[in-house]
C-alpha cells in the first residue's frame, strides 16, 4: 500500500514537472521581433524574426525566452510578449491548416479582421490611414532609446519582467 | 440539468467578486466552483459553457488587434490635425518606447507609436495594439518629463491590458472572429467581404465611441493607473508624478467639458487610489545631474508646446 502511495507521489511530481516545463517550440506572434544576445532591450540585436517563425525554447527568465532557430544558426533571447505557444499558420490557403485552426492550438494568420478587410475599409474616406502609416513608419532606433535611458539615468532594461 | 443550472448560478454569483478583483472570467469561475463545492462534472459543464461565452475577446489575435487599432486610430485622426513638430514627436516616441519596453506587454503586433494632436483640448486616446494619441492641451499640463511619462504610461496601460477590445460588443465578435475561423483562410468572396467589413466597422465604432464619448469604466481607468505606476517605477521615475499630473488637470479641466472630463472619472477618485498604492513605498531617487538632464530635454522638446 505504501509503495503505491510512493508511486503516486512520484507520478504526481513527474506530471507537475511536465506541466511546469515550457512548450518545446513557440511561434512569433508579432509582425517582427528581434533576437538579442542578452535578456533585455539593451541586449545586442543578433537577428530579426517574422510573424509565424518557429523557435525552439531553451529556458525562460523574467519575461524573456531563450530560443534557437533551426536552419538559421540563430540563438538568443526574445521577449515573451512576442511569442505564443500556439502554432501560427500563415494563410497561404492550405486546407489542412484551416481544419487545424479549430483545435485551439493553431492561430490562423489572416483570420477574421485582416489586410483584405482593411483594403475594403480604406475606400471609406472617413478613415485617415495615411497618418497612421506615417506613425508606424517612424523608426525609434534601439541605440537612441539606450542613449535616452543613459542620459536620464533610467533603468529601462526591465523588459516586461512581471 | 436543473441542478446544474442552479449550481451555475451559484458559481456565477461567487465568481463576480473574483472578476472584480481582476481575474478573467474563466479563472474566476474555476475559483468560485471550488469554493462553492460544486461536483467536478458539473463544474466542467459550467466551465465549458462559460468558455463559449468568454471566448470572443481572448480569441482576437494580435494581428486582428492590429487591424482594429489601425482603423480606430485612422477614424480618430480623420478630422483631427496632427501637430507637426519633429523635436516634440521624436521626444514622445523615445520616452514612449522607453516606457513600453518596461511595461507588462512590451511587444504588440505592430508596436507602440505615439503622435501629438494639434488641439487645445485636454485628451488622450489609446487605440488597440499601441497607437497612442495625445493632445497639445494635455501636454501643456505637464511641467516635467516625469509628468509626460505618467500620461504615456497610463495610455500604455490601456493597450497592454487590451481595454479597447473589451469595448467591442460580444455578438459582433462571435460572428467575426470565431464564426468564420475556417473560411477566412481563403480570400473572402464579395458577400462575405461586405459582411465582414460591416462587422469590422461596427467593432471599430464600438471602440471609438467608448474612447470619445462614453469612456472606460472606472475600474478599467484605475487598472490603467495601477499599470502606469508599476511602469514608471520600473523605469526609474517617481510614480507620484501621475497623481501630480492629475492635480494639475483637475484645476484645468472645465466641468462638463467634452474632452477628458467627460470620459474619465473624477481626478479626485484616481488620486486617492494612487496615493493608497504608493503609501509606504520609497520613490526612486534621481541624482541631481540626471534630474537636470531630464528637465533640459523636456524643455527643449515640449517647453513651448
Amino acid at each position: 500500500m505504501r509503495r503505491i502511495g510512493l508511486l503516486c507521489a512520484a507520478l504526481l511530481a513527474l506530471s507537475a514537472a511536465a506541466a511546469a516545463e515550457q512548450p518545446k517550440s513557440m511561434s512569433v506572434n508579432v509582425k517582427e521581433t528581434q533576437v538579442r544576445a542578452t535578456p533585455g532591450y539593451l541586449g545586442k540585436v543578433l537577428g530579426t524574426l517574422a510573424y509565424g517563425d518557429r523557435v525552439q525554447v531553451a529556458q525562460t527568465q523574467q519575461g524573456w525566452v531563450k530560443v534557437s532557430v533551426a536552419g538559421k544558426g540563430l540563438a538568443g533571447w526574445i521577449n515573451e510578449s512576442a511569442l505564443t505557444a500556439k502554432k501560427v499558420v500563415l494563410s497561404s490557403g492550405s486546407s489542412s491548416a484551416s481544419q487545424e485552426a479549430s483545435s485551439g492550438e493553431v492561430a490562423l494568420a489572416g483570420k477574421g479582421f485582416n489586410s483584405q478587410i482593411e483594403s475594403e475599409n480604406r475606400k471609406d474616406d472617413s478613415f485617415d490611414y495615411a497618418t497612421v502609416d506615417r506613425m508606424e513608419r517612424a523608426v525609434v532606433a534601439p541605440e537612441a532609446v539606450a542613449a535616452f535611458l543613459k542620459d536620464g539615468a533610467l533603468a529601462g532594461d526591465a523588459g516586461g519582467g512581471k | 440539468m436543473k441542478a446544474v443550472k442552479r449550481a451555475a448560478l451559484a458559481v456565477l454569483a461567487v465568481a463576480l467578486p473574483f472578476m472584480a478583483a481582476g481575474l478573467d472570467f474563466g479563472s474566476a469561475l474555476k475559483e468560485a466552483a471550488g469554493k462553492a463545492g460544486v461536483k467536478a462534472s458539473d463544474a466542467q459543464a459550467i466551465e465549458q459553457a462559460a468558455q463559449a461565452v468568454a471566448k470572443s475577446a481572448e480569441d482576437i489575435t494580435p494581428e486582428q488587434e492590429y487591424y482594429l487599432g489601425r482603423a480606430v486610430a485612422a477614424k480618430l485622426l480623420s478630422g483631427r490635425k496632427s501637430y507637426e513638430n519633429q523635436a516634440a514627436a521624436k521626444y514622445i516616441n523615445l520616452l514612449g518606447r522607453a516606457l513600453s519596453n518596461c511595461c507588462e506587454r512590451p511587444e504588440t503586433f505592430g508596436g507602440y507609436h505615439f503622435l501629438i494632436l494639434d488641439s487645445d483640448e485636454i485628451n488622450a486616446f489609446a487605440a488597440p495594439g499601441g497607437l497612442i494619441l495625445v493632445t497639445r492641451g494635455l501636454l501643456r499640463c505637464a511641467s516635467s518629463e516625469e509628468a509626460v511619462a505618467a500620461i504615456l504610461a497610463h495610455e500604455i496601460g490601456h493597450v497592454a491590458r487590451q481595454h479597447g477590445l473589451k469595448a467591442i460588443k460580444k455578438d459582433r465578435l462571435t460572428k467575426a472572429v470565431i464564426g468564420v475561423g475556417t473560411a477566412a483562410a481563403q480570400v473572402l468572396g464579395p458577400e462575405e467581404l461586405k459582411e465582414q467589413t460591416a462587422t469590422f466597422k461596427d467593432s471599430v465604432g464600438d471602440i471609438t465611441s467608448t474612447l470619445v464619448n462614453s469612456g472606460y469604466s472606472r475600474d478599467l481607468e484605475l487598472e490603467a493607473d495601477k499599470a502606469a505606476l508599476e511602469n514608471l517605477r520600473a523605469l526609474g521615475y517617481d510614480p507620484a508624478a501621475l497623481a501630480d499630473m492629475l492635480r494639475v488637470m483637475q484645476k484645468k479641466l472645465k466641468p462638463g467639458g467634452l474632452d477628458f472630463a467627460k470620459t474619465h472619472p473624477d481626478p479626485k477618485v484616481r488620486i486617492s487610489a494612487i496615493e493608497k498604492q504608493l503609501k509606504g513605498k520609497a520613490p526612486p531617487q534621481a541624482k541631481p545631474e540626471a534630474a537636470a538632464a531630464r528637465q533640459a530635454r523636456f524643455k527643449a522638446a515640449l517647453g513651448s508646446i
